[in-house]
């Protein structure tokens, strides 16, 4: 048994051990809270055509459907619809995508877009 | 030739009254833990944690793994948790925390580790143990590990302060 007066507040032994157990827990807080990696880049289909836009650089891309122009706007690795020739606007009301699996759609020009990335993200949530 | 009587009586030893004193202290703060609200579930000072590490130090593994395991037993029983889910992550952090108390043990003969370092390896092994149990028996989701570097953080800082609380707790005891 160590006699009282013994016992250090921390031995070497004490010290290694607690900066073992931080570099183990900065290591794990290094590999599992990685951010996901930042959507890249938007599938649209424009009256039945469709292909992959990069959401890099900021730009204005013209989508044409059987109404007219639909016009959309790249920016801050995001994009939106900014006109449209429809009634609704229900697209211009969606507002920015940016996240992995945001959908936007202007049903009657046959215009959609969709942020394309690894992590899709969820639809909907609930409690 | 002595009777049977005789020779099954046994004599408890000063030591003995201790290590049941301090089972019974152990036991008792499980129990205000348990009362205690957590910010995070899993989280908690792990006070019980103390008693340990000083008996271990004091009286040497095989007392500090008695403590440990009765504890987990004797709160199940008095909370009504036993056998239950809580009981099971409790009993396997208890295990791996007796386990990893031993093998350190082995390793230092009490000359390279004091109460600071036994504490922060039993709170780390508890800790990690008991996620692992919940991920394997009770929530397979990855999200869980998400939390193992937060509960492991908290497991550190508390173990930390459990180890000084234990030191001043032996300081005492070695008085006469």
């Amino acid at each position: 048994m160590i006699p009282p007066a013994d016992i250090p507040l921390m031995t070497a032994g004490d010290r290694l051990v607690i900066v073992l157990a931080a570099i183990l827990i900065a290591v794990l807080y290094a590999g599992l809270w990685r951010p996901s990696a930042a959507p890249a880049a938007v599938e649209y289909l424009a009256a039945g055509e469709s292909g992959r836009l990069d959401l890099h650089p900021d730009r204005v891309v013209d989508l044409d459907g059987p109404l007219g122009t639909s016009r959309v706007q790249f920016a801050d690795r995001g994009v939106r619809f900014i006109e449209s020739p429809c009634d609704g606007k229900q697209c211009l009301h969606s507002g920015w995508l940016r996240r992995g699996g945001d959908f936007a759609a202007c049903l009657p020009n046959r215009v959609a877009l969709t942020v394309v990335a690894a992590d899709r993200g969820y639809d909907a949530i609930n409690y | 030739m002595p009777d049977a009587a005789a020779t099954l009586q046994l004599k408890p030893t000063r030591d003995d009254y201790r290590i049941a004193w301090l089972t019974a202290l152990a036991v008792s703060l499980h129990l205000i833990e348990a009362a205690l609200p957590s910010p995070l579930p899993g989280i908690k000072p792990g006070l019980a944690n103390i008693i340990t590490v000083a008996a271990l130090l004091h009286y040497g593994f095989a007392v500090a793994a008695w403590i440990s395991l009765l504890r987990v037993v004797a709160g199940g029983l008095l909370l009504g948790t036993l056998f239950s889910p809580t009981f099971i992550l409790s009993l396997g952090g208890a295990c791996a925390s007796v386990l990893i108390l031993c093998l350190a043990d082995r390793i230092s003969r009490r000359r390279w580790f004091g109460p600071v370092g036994y504490s922060v390896l039993a709170a780390l092994a508890h800790m990690a143990a008991q996620t692992g149990v919940a991920y394997i028996l009770f929530i397979p989701h990855p999200g869980l590990l998400y939390l193992l570097p937060v509960l492991l953080s908290a497991a550190l800082i508390f173990g930390i302060v459990n180890g000084i609380i234990a030191r001043y707790m032996l300081l005492r005891l070695s008085k006469p």
